[in-house]
């Protein structure tokens, strides 16, 4: 699926951003926009100062101005640069020490809040989940863009006014100063992000080469292949000609980028050598004294230098930052999953008329045309191959995921017309890829259920069912060394999992196998649960080793989406199809004459 | 450029600058050296020359045309100190391609040398991953930072020099005051890391959290059980926890470095005020006043802020070198790189006699006394539980491990007795976790044995991949994965294949293959157990794997259990002991009756 993806424009960024930006942290935006105020006030007031005591100074060498006039003023220059470090001390802390994580941590719960919302389906998709990615670690990013803004308002903006209202007293045509700052500060702008676009277009592919070639040679899935197989000198030889080729082109940029940049620092040369030169002729015709001169000449450097920051800097920060901000914009724009509530009734069972189903960004129906029937405590093994769809089924069949086409009622509610809490009341599960929680124990259980209060006696109530060995392992302890807690074995991890499906109150259960390799009684012993589990509900168990669908009272063998049969066992394995083919291609393998 | 094993010191970043590109690592040096005392004292004498000139001719005691000279010198300063800047860039550009080019090969070079112990040591599997994610960066940071730190120096020392040449006695004043302060802020400027770490754990654990909240793997569980608002308060508790931890750490950091600052605009303070008198008296002239102040007050601001970051990045590169020494040290395994011997020897038998092994760093015997005698022509089934210590008979086999007692005979020799190539041309392995090399899918293959190629397509079709290779669209020759251009993506399960196919294209004389079946659906399974039947034949192989369906292929099978051999026959006769063997294979049977 293509999403469309809509353009935004920098002004439309910032007007959106900033009352997000604000919300998450008021008092701080405020807070932070009074400190550059003042920041920016005593930066101009520091060239005032210095002007001030130039004066004196140059008045007292002409015997003009006495020793006092002249501490008097140094003083007054002191007190303004102590100020001004100290306000710029806070500043810099505020923004980065205090409004920036605290916006943070707003921006990425409101994130996680939004998931909640989101169709878990877009999971699939990859445009999505890059998407995601980068609004997550954009989101320190969204603040540093509105500290940006902020800041190019209240501290740059109110800087140059008043740097410009200073030059414009001392002589009304010193106000061009400002100009001849400005543009070679633009022109570097706009240069600078032209060769460096191109250079990452040029060399993202040899660059992700490179990385890979390293990889194939030090990385711990390729280390030990690698090194047996001899192979190091093939992939040495491969990193080593990208390497030359990728720091060939690095450096051609570089070039590229440091002539331009000379002749942009040349520009700039030119406008301060025009300004001083200004200065130079309103000293010499008298208008502004000796003192002036120094201290404006004195700022030209810094005034120079913070419309460098400002324009080459900032706005390129910018610029290059609206990309994550966009993304962190799209992902709230993203449309939620909503719908009314409901009670959820099992005692109608589970229903799918004709559905079908297809991923975002596939041409293809991973389910198509399915129907079926889950009838009150009745239990359904699902069958078939790898990409078969079983998992996809199961997600429809729990209203995980909403059907492109037919409908999927659970319990009465039609998925697609109710709200999800309200359809997965009532609904549990154990799944193929289920969670090791780096939590405590009681966590790592209760977390499927947070409508009741967490009871320890259940807890180890389903963990005794689920058949967890708690000898020496607490419900408070940590299961997870990295947490300073313990490692538990991943039959234990499964059984953990049990005991969570166990644990969430539902009248509908969903067990899918794990494919990671467990051994054959460790195997035995999960299917025997979940037989246990599925009993006295609706149950759906999803199966890779066919004997274990023995246990339903129906099975559906899944082949290319669609159902290619279904039955019970018996009624299966006496005709010639799918089923029988599978049962026979494993049973083969244990029967020994 | 080679690494040596000795203690490295950050100033070693710049000795490792230096070697890589010697003329531009001085031009490096000397640049922004310059710069530094051009912007200072060469600016404050060329001020002080243009002021006091402008002065004298103001109050007509001079010709006007004596100010050019001086407008000039004030001129080509301003010139040059903007220009150097980007000439100094494309010096260290120069030095970051340099040492890209020489010490990232050699970091890639030592890395696949290291003892493969390291591999799976987590602290040096850390340290390895340290020192090899950007080499290049972490030394240039270090060499930027030294570089910063002598403009600090040099941009002091001019300022001093200029001082001392004005009014000595001054200076004396200004030193003795200023050296103790100095020394105050710089030593300010050391950090304290500890209570960084301490909020470092908040934040893993938030990370954690959030791989929760928004992570793709647990989508099923989160939707399901919706768990997100519960966690989302504990992430937001946890996250607040480590920002208001982290807020400390910040502020004291900012308050050294701004007490850095407060200090130089103290020195500063204190170098305006001693200068003060003698301009009063007429001993120095008012411009020389006005360069000297405008040099030191516009250093405040800079200084402060790079001292306290210089010092942060020196201490940085010095951990880093640190690292890098421990890293040249860690030890190279002999004939790590070398490639497997061109013609395998002929296998009679391979013996374990007796073998105990535990991995460094563990106490208990992963082997424990491990016994058995492997004959040529032969399949062997190595079935156990997890944990039993399977996998790591490949690795001793292979040469990974050495250091085990006991001793593995190959026709009758000790392996560790055989040249690295012979050992590597012995065995060729499938492993559990094989390798995907996203190259093309022919080198792919033929990387099974790198002498010789042109074998890859038989070895392809005899795997099972003619299919897959009439869907790609260059055949064989397409790329796999996403990293070359054109690359494709295939499934688990054809990926095992080709992992199969590199394994048959060995002239390796025995073959291993360690759960070859793990991603594979039933069918597939059962399809390459039968054409495991046909490609092995006649062949040494050791079959490892818990699908006891496949022990049907082997002569004979060997049951590992803590680290022994506790069963081994024929499948009959261990059927007819009634041990561990019989009650896997029963607990797997059951289903298919």
């Amino acid at each position: 699926m293509k999403t469309e993806k809509k353009k935004y424009h920098l002004l439309q960024v910032i007007a959106r951003i900033i009352p997000i930006q604000v919300k998450s942290a008021p008092f701080n935006c405020l807070l932070e926009n009074c400190l550059a105020v003042m920041n920016g006030l005593s930066f101009a007031l520091a060239v005032v100062a210095t002007q001030r005591l130039f004066d004196a100074v140059s008045d007292a060498a002409s015997g003009k101005a006495g020793y006092g006039d002249c501490v008097f003023r140094l003083l007054m220059l002191a007190a303004v640069t102590f100020g001004q470090q100290i306000i710029n001390g806070i500043q810099n802390f505020h923004g980065m020490g205090v409004l920036l994580p605290k916006s943070a941590g707003r921006l990425t719960a409101l994130i996680h809040n939004k998931i909640k919302r989101i169709d878990p389906v877009k999971f699939e998709d990859t445009d999505f989940l890059d998407n995601l990615n980068k609004a997550k670690e954009g989101v320190r990013a969204i603040t540093m863009f509105c500290m940006l803004v902020f800041a190019c308002v209240s501290f740059y903006g109110i800087y140059f006014v008043a740097i410009g209202v200073y030059l414009f007293r001392l002589k009304p045509m010193l106000i061009v100063t400002l100009l001849l700052a400005f543009i070679p500060a633009m022109l570097a702008q706009i240069f600078n992000v032209r060769i460096f676009a191109g250079l990452e277009e040029e060399s993202a592919p040899l660059r992700r080469e490179y990385d890979y070639y390293k990889k194939a040679i030090c990385d711990r899935e390729y280390f030990k292949e690698t090194r047996i197989l001899g192979a190091f000198h093939f992939f040495y030889n491969l990193y080593e000609n990208t390497l030359k080729v990728l720091t060939g082109k690095v450096w051609k940029a570089e070039r590229k980028v440091a002539l331009l940049q000379l002749m942009l620092d040349f520009t700039t040369f030119a406008g301060m050598a025009a300004s001083a030169y200004m200065l130079f002729t309103a000293t010499m015709s008298g208008e502004i004294t000796a003192g002036m001169f120094a201290a404006v000449f004195a700022a030209l450097t810094q005034i120079f230098a913070i419309m460098q920051e400002v324009v080459k800097q900032h706005m390129g920060n910018m610029n290059r930052d609206i990309g994550k901000v966009v993304n962190f914009i799209r992902l709230l724009d993203m449309p939620e999953r909503g719908g009314r509530e409901g009670e959820i009734d099992f005692t109608g069972g589970i229903a799918a008329e004709n559905i079908s189903f297809r991923y975002p960004g596939r041409e293809s129906f991973s389910v198509k045309d399915v129907s079926v029937n889950i009838g009150e405590k009745e239990t359904i093994a699902i069958v078939g191959e790898n990409g078969a769809g079983k998992s996809t089924l199961v997600r429809l069949l729990t209203g995980i995921y909403l059907p492109t086409q037919g409908k999927v009622s659970i319990g009465g509610l039609d998925t697609a017309e109710y709200a999800p809490a309200s359809v997965y009341k009532g609904i549990s599960g154990v799944f193929q890829k289920y969670q090791r929680y780096k939590m405590t124990l009681k966590e790592n259980v209760a977390i499927s259920d947070d409508t009741i209060e967490a009871d320890d006696d259940k807890i180890c109530s389903v963990l005794e069912e689920a058949g967890f060995e708690k000898d020496r392992i607490g419900l408070d302890d940590m299961l997870s060394p990295e947490y300073g807690g313990i490692d538990i074995s991943g039959g234990q991890w499964q059984r953990v999992a049990i005991a969570r499906g166990l644990y969430r109150v539902n009248g509908f259960i969903v067990l899918d196998e794990p494919t990671s390799a467990i051994d054959p009684i460790e195997e035995t012993l999960v299917y025997k649960q979940f037989a246990r589990l599925a009993e006295g509900k609706c149950a759906l168990i999803v199966t890779h080793r066919i004997g274990s669908a023995k246990l339903a009272d129906r099975i559906i063998v899944m082949d290319g989406g669609r159902i290619a049969d279904m039955g019970t066992h018996d009624e299966l394995i006496s005709r010639p199809g799918q089923y029988a083919k599978m049962w026979e291609a494993q049973a083969g393998w244990y029967e020994r004459a | 450029m080679t690494l040596s094993k000795k203690k490295y010191k950050s100033y070693d970043a710049l000795w490792l600058a230096f070697k890589a590109s010697p003329a531009c690592m001085a031009l490096y040096v000397l640049l922004p050296v310059t710069q530094s005392i051009m912007q200072t004292a060469v600016t404050a004498l060329a001020t002080a020359n243009f002021v006091d000139t402008a002065m004298t001719i103001l109050q007509s005691a001079r010709p006007h045309k004596d100010i050019y000279p001086a407008l000039a010198f004030l001129l080509i300063t301003l010139g040059a100190v903007n220009m150097i800047g980007a000439l100094a860039k494309l010096a260290a550009s120069r030095v970051s391609v340099g040492l890209w080019r020489c010490l990232n090969p050699v970091v890639v070079k030592t890395f696949a040398a290291c003892d493969y112990k390291h591999i799976e040591n987590e602290k040096s599997r850390e340290l390895l991953s340290r020192v090899s994610r950007d080499p290049v960066k972490s030394v240039m940071d270090g060499v930027d930072a030294f570089i910063q730190f002598a403009q600090i120096i040099v941009s002091v020392v001019s300022v001093f020099v200029l001082i001392v040449s004005q009014v000595w006695w001054a200076a004396v004043i200004i030193f003795s005051f200023s050296v103790p302060m100095f020394w105050l802020s710089m030593r300010a400027g050391k950090k304290n890391y500890q209570a960084e770490r301490e909020a470092e754990k908040f934040n893993r654990r938030t990370e954690y959290l959030g791989e929760v909240l928004a992570g793709r793997d647990n989508v099923d569980e989160r939707t399901l059980f919706g768990y997100n608002d519960k966690i989302n308060l504990v992430w937001q508790e946890q996250y607040e926890a480590g920002r208001k931890l982290q807020v400390k750490v910040t502020a004291k950091n900012f308050i050294i470095s701004k007490g850095s600052s407060m200090l130089l605009a103290l020195i500063s303070l204190l170098v305006a005020l001693t200068l003060l008198n003698p301009v009063v008296k007429g001993q120095m002239s008012a411009g020389m006043f006005m360069g000297i102040v405008s040099a030191v007050f516009g250093m405040i601001q800079k200084l402060g802020f790079q001292m306290s970051r210089s010092l942060e990045n020196i201490s940085r590169v010095g951990e880093y070198m640190k690292d890098l020494g421990d890293f040249a040290a860690l030890g190279e395994a002999e004939g790590a790189l070398e490639k497997p011997d061109v013609n395998p020897i002929r296998l009679e038998t391979l013996e374990f006699c007796n073998v105990r092994f535990r991995y460094p760093n563990s106490r208990e015997y992963i082997l424990d006394g491990l016994s058995f005698k492997l004959e040529t022509g032969r399949h062997y089934a190595f079935v156990g539980k997890n944990g039993a210590g399977k996998t790591t008979i490949t690795k001793l086999l292979t040469g990974l491990y050495t250091e085990y007692e006991g001793r593995i005979l190959v026709n009758g020799k000790e392996l560790r007795d055989y040249p690295v190539g012979a050992v590597k041309a012995m065995f060729a392995v499938v492993y559990q976790d094989f390798a995907k090399y996203y190259i093309e899918m022919k080198d792919n293959i033929a990387l099974g044995d790198v002498h010789t190629t042109g074998r890859e397509a038989e070895a392809a079709h005899l795997a099972g991949l003619d299919e897959v290779i009439g869907k790609l669209e260059n055949g064989i020759c397409t790329p796999l994965g996403k990293v070359l251009k054109g690359g494709q993506d295939i499934s688990g399960g054809q990926w095992q294949r080709v992992a199969i196919a590199r394994s048959l294209v060995s002239r390796a004389p025995v073959r291993i293959l360690d759960e070859p079946t793990s991603a594979l659906d039933p069918i597939s399974e059962s399809n390459l157990y039968h054409d495991f039947e046909k490609l092995m034949r006649g062949k040494t192989t050791i079959f490892i794997s818990h699908r006891l369906g496949s022990t049907k292929l082997a002569d004979e099978i060997m049951v590992i259990d803590k680290g022994k051999i506790t069963e081994r026959g024929t499948h009959e006769a261990l059927m007819a002991k009634k041990g561990q063997y019989a009650e896997m294979f029963e607990a797997q049977r059951e289903w298919y009756q």
